[in-house]
């Protein structure tokens, strides 16, 4: 629901500020690493949902279950045992770019940038500050980004082969938006 | 006494044997095929209704299930990694159903009315559909 109010937020923002302009696509990637002494644990989500206002609101949204594994246990794993995601479907940040003014949306170029907001992992909500880069490449954006989740802030326990995983995981975030 | 230390290694052999043999059938079983699954037959409006009435509802009905979605394309694209997806038109202007489809899949035109086969992930801006398959 709060997702929702913060979309339409954006959308009312945007019809009474011609200045602000909004970025979308569905089809954003996000994928996430974790070495193991068996094997790397590596796994893809290309249904990543995100806005990008040029006010410095973003938001990104996936469904869990639409990560997908190169081997079907370690999926079934991660979805039963780790993220609960029956329960959890969802993992959502929304947040603000805490230096706007460094970002011409209308000049090409890759700026550095940081998103402070809050990221929602297996029900937990965490105030969190990522680090990334915003390209223009002829109007069109792209946002990247590489950080760790510790998995113990989001309450996340493996029962399976619990002590196996790292207590970190990799994230990367590339989206390219429409 | 030798002649049941040999048995009892060969039998310890087999037992090892069988085990790793089970394990390795579990740790590398296939992923799941949406081909081989019936589908709950759902026409795109009717999801995206289902999803705007209650997420919670909806997802008992349809997270991870496989569904058989009906619709009008209302547009094609290709994804970040080479993947096609195709959007089914719903009645509601916020939402619509987002497949995304598997390879080797024929592309839809748009205009069609089509039946798309996957795996739902729950609801975005868009209702999701993975691993798809079109079924018409």
């Amino acid at each position: 629901m709060k997702k929702t109010l913060l979309i339409l937020l954006l959308a009312v923002m945007c019809t009474t500020s011609q200045a602000q302009k909004i970025f979308q696509t569905k089809s954003g990637k996000v994928k996430f690493f974790s070495s193991a002494p068996l094997e790397n644990i590596e796994a893809v989500n290309n249904q990543v949902d995100s806005k990008l206002a040029t006010n410095g609101q973003l938001v990104f949204m996936l469904g869990i279950k639409g990560f997908r594994f190169e081997n079907a246990t370690m999926q079934e794993h991660f979805n039963e045992n780790y993220m609960e995601s029956t329960k959890y479907p969802k993992a959502v940040f929304g947040g603000t770019i805490t230096n706007l003014a460094a970002i011409n949306f209308d000049k090409d170029g890759t700026y550095n940038t940081s998103v402070t907001g809050e990221l929602e992992i297996h029900g937990v909500k965490k105030k969190v500050s990522i680090d990334g880069t915003i390209e223009i490449k002829s109007g069109k954006v792209s946002v990247k980004s590489k950080f760790n989740i510790k998995l113990s802030d989001y309450n996340i326990k493996g029962s399976l082969i619990g002590e196996k995983i790292a207590k970190e995981v990799e994230v990367t975030v590339d989206c390219k938006y429409d | 006494m030798k002649k049941k230390t040999k048995l009892a290694l060969f039998i310890a052999c087999v037992c090892i044997t069988a085990v790793g043999t089970v394990i390795w059938f579990v740790w590398n079983k296939p992923h799941r095929s949406v081909e081989k699954e019936k589908g709950i037959k759902v026409t795109a409006e009717q999801l995206v209704i289902d999803y705007e009435l209650s997420d919670s509802v909806a997802n008992s009905k349809y997270l991870d299930k496989a569904i058989a979605v009906s619709g009008k394309v209302a547009a094609t694209a290709v994804n970040q990694d080479g993947q096609n997806t195709v959007t089914l038109q719903s009645a509601s202007l916020l939402s619509s159903v987002y497949c995304t489809l598997k390879k080797g899949q024929p592309v839809p035109a748009a205009g069609n009315t089509v039946s798309i086969k996957g795996i739902c992930t729950g609801k975005l801006s868009d209702v999701v559909i993975i691993d798809a398959i079109v079924e018409q």
